[in-house]
């Protein structure tokens, strides 16, 4: 068996590369992913100016978290001394830029190549800062943009998209156009953590960029769209966390995906950790290469419109004695759960087969059939 | 402390520490690493007369700007002045009060003094001279005509042209552009953009340039004018933060209100624009951003012989609209986001 997998030209030793943040700000950190076993690293965004750094950066609630941190608070000189210490092996390194017009640009790509970059990820559509997103979507701003890095340097160039960017036929053929090799989708959401009532203030000072496995789902569609609006290679980011996500982002057809938000919270033994499950479960099915899989899940998403209803209902064999738990009968608005003394009962003749209750029983005692 | 006991420290020879004070990119980078904390700890720092007579290279760069007394050309400098000690060069600096003898003497002095290379804001002169004795140049401005050499620039004309944009969705229709006449070539493009923004949006739309000297004086006797000789104008453009200050203290000492009866915006940012009263509307220019830029650009011709031999690049910087509360605008949300 074999993970590798090619991702725009590039041998990868397997699909896992590390997303672009301050995980890989420096030379060191770099490093450590390199060492923990990811396939490429993408380095936090440069630009040509080395960017202050918020204190907090972080804002976390309960499995929710918010970045803000744009850029890189190191010089392009400073980049050079730190990558010139890592030490890569098959490890590819990729640079993730952002500037403020196409010249710039395709100078910091140029730039970057000469460094040793084997491609260059451009990183148009943060959601920290002052870009408006409806700016970062539209397809003629990011043109002249994707066109002149592309041109400034022979290895490939992608680039990473906003779910709306994602989902957006106009702007993948676009930047498919100006030169484009692959993408990476998606960023990071706009997020507010929360408002302060009594302070009448949000819980951070500026909008941050929400990751993590709540943007799971949004990232997986965003695959499954993308993949059958252009035939540019992607790398799927959001909120991966174990090697069967990184699964399920490859049946919906990625190339390869990029994690963040998981090195933040559980550090960089996550990346071993993910490479190792995936090429378990590899091992356990018999899958020779992700090759196999690419895509295997697309082909069953079906329009809304042309599913058939069937006429399923919930089903519970026996009376269930949990009375304290009662979640199948606060989430029933069609009233088929009651309380009977002997537990919670359920009357088919009132249940429409939402499946709320089966999904949602602590206890598995529920079924949906016929 | 001289080379030779750095050597010995380090444990190799004189050589490689010549090495890597030449050309660190030969040296393995643990060996490097050594050997340079070696010459922390010695605080050993290299005779660099005597390292200008060896390889014919002073380790210095000249920048000529017109006005250092100007904010943007302050940035601009310690822009270039980050990336030349990063890579251990010292930054000699000609103030040219935009005179080309003046201009002529700075770039003489780069040749008797053995720059290495040399970086101009809006030459005036000629540069076969440089040319001819091999210095490498990169000029900060916008060309003239053909790219000749190396250029890199912010777009001042565009800039204005988005800013008088601003001033007339808000509502403005007669504005006046108060600009800063030290600088021919600055003054062409920002009035470029103004009449631009103004013939593009037509009917009603109409804009006069007043030109008067760049300090808060300046702005404050041009804004006493004004205002003396008839109805203010609907907004006041200024070309610096300076300006509008002056502009600012003549309006509050007539009882004019900025913005209800006079919007005012300036097109260069600063820290000020903040504190003032209303904060001031304005465009960021990434002057800092334009001397590292420059300054790159420099080393890529003095480290690589290819760049010499190739086409001018041209790098473009985009300045930043920075709306604040002094032209009317009251939606916060274009305060958070670019336009």
């Amino acid at each position: 068996m074999s993970c590798s997998v090619e991702f725009m030209g590039l041998s990868l030793k397997h699909p896992v590369i590390v997303a672009a943040g301050p995980w890989a700000r420096d030379g060191a950190s770099i490093q450590r992913c390199v060492d923990a076993g990811a396939a490429a690293v993408v380095t936090e965004t440069i630009t040509l100016e080395a960017n202050p750094v918020l204190r907090p950066r972080l804002y976390y609630d309960r499995g929710r978290l918010f970045n803000t941190k744009l850029y890189s608070d190191l010089h392009l000189e400073q980049w050079e001394g730190e990558l010139e210490q890592v030490r890569l092996g098959q490890c590819r390194l990729i640079a993730s830029i952002w500037a403020t017009s196409p010249s710039e640009l395709a100078y910091l790509a140029a730039r970057m190549e000469r460094m040793g970059a084997h491609a260059v990820e451009i990183s148009i559509s943060a959601p920290i800062g002052t870009r408006t997103p409806a700016r970062s979507s539209d397809p003629d701003q990011v043109r002249e943009f994707v066109r002149a890095a592309a041109l400034a340097v022979d290895v490939p160039v992608m680039v990473k998209l906003s779910y709306e960017a994602a989902s957006s036929p106009a702007f993948l053929q676009a930047i498919r156009e100006a030169g484009a090799a692959g993408v990476s989708a998606i960023d990071a959401l706009r997020g507010i953590q929360g408002v302060d009532l009594d302070a009448r203030r949000p819980r951070m000072p500026t909008y941050g960029g929400y990751s993590g496995p709540s943007i799971r789902p949004v990232a997986l569609a965003a695959a499954a769209i993308l993949k059958q609006y252009s035939p540019l290679p992607l790398c799927s980011v959001g909120g991966i966390e174990t090697g069967e996500q990184v699964l399920e982002f490859l049946m919906l057809g990625a190339q390869a995906v990029q994690v963040g938000t998981v090195l933040q919270l559980e550090g960089y033994p996550a990346i071993t950790r993910i490479v190792r499950e995936l090429t378990a479960w590899m091992d356990a099915h018999g899958i020779a290469s992700p090759e196999q899989l690419r895509g295997a899940a697309l082909p069953s998403l079906t329009p809304f419109e042309d599913i058939d209803p069937q006429p399923l209902t919930a089903h519970l064999e026996t009376p269930c004695p949990v009375t304290e738990c009662g979640l199948c009968s606060a989430g029933c608005i069609y009233g088929a759960l009651s309380r009977r003394p002997e537990g919670w009962v359920l009357d088919p003749r009132l249940c429409r087969g939402c499946g709320l209750c089966a999904a949602r029983c602590p206890e598995g005692r529920i079924r949906l059939g016929w | 402390m001289n080379i030779k006991e750095v050597a010995r420290q380090a444990g190799v020879s004189v050589a490689t520490v010549s090495r890597v004070l030449n050309h660190p990119e030969l040296v393995q980078p643990e060996t490097k690493t050594r050997v340079l904390s070696v010459m922390e700890a010695l605080h050993y720092t290299p005779n660099w007369f005597a390292r200008g007579l060896n390889l014919g290279k002073t380790r210095t760069i000249a920048l000529l700007v017109s006005n250092i007394e100007r904010g943007t050309d302050r940035d601009l400098f310690a822009g270039v002045e980050t990336v030349a000690l990063k890579k251990g060069y010292a930054t000699f600096l000609c103030n040219t009060h935009g005179s080309a003898a003046a201009e002529a003497d700075g770039l003489r002095m780069v040749q008797d003094r053995k720059a290495d290379g040399v970086l101009l804001c809006a030459p005036l002169a000629d540069l076969s001279g440089l040319h001819s004795a091999g210095i490498p140049c990169v000029s900060i401005g916008r060309p003239r005509d053909a790219l000749t050499e190396n250029c890199c620039y912010i777009n001042c004309e565009e800039g204005a042209f988005r800013m008088t944009r601003h001033l007339l969705s808000l509502g403005h229709r007669r504005l006046v552009f108060l600009l800063d006449r030290s600088d021919p070539e600055d003054l062409r493009q920002v009035a470029a953009g103004c009449r631009r923004a103004v013939l593009e949006w037509g009917g009603g739309a109409d804009g006069r340039v007043l030109l008067t000297e760049n300090s808060i004086q300046g702005g404050f006797v041009a804004a006493e004018r004004l205002l003396q000789s008839g109805p203010p104008p609907d907004a006041l453009l200024c070309d610096s933060d300076e300006l509008a200050f002056g502009v600012l203290k003549a309006a509050r000492d007539r009882g004019v209100s900025i913005p209800e009866e006079l919007g005012l915006a300036c097109l260069t940012d600063s820290p000020l624009c903040t504190i003032v009263t209303p904060a001031l509307t304005s465009l960021e220019q990434p002057a800092r951003r334009l001397g590292m830029v420059a300054a790159r650009m420099l080393f890529d011709l003095l480290e690589n012989e290819e760049f010499s031999a190739g086409v001018p690049q041209e790098i473009i910087l985009q300045p930043k609209l920075k709306i604040r509360r002094s032209c009317g605008n009251r939606a916060h949300i274009s305060e958070l986001f670019d336009e």
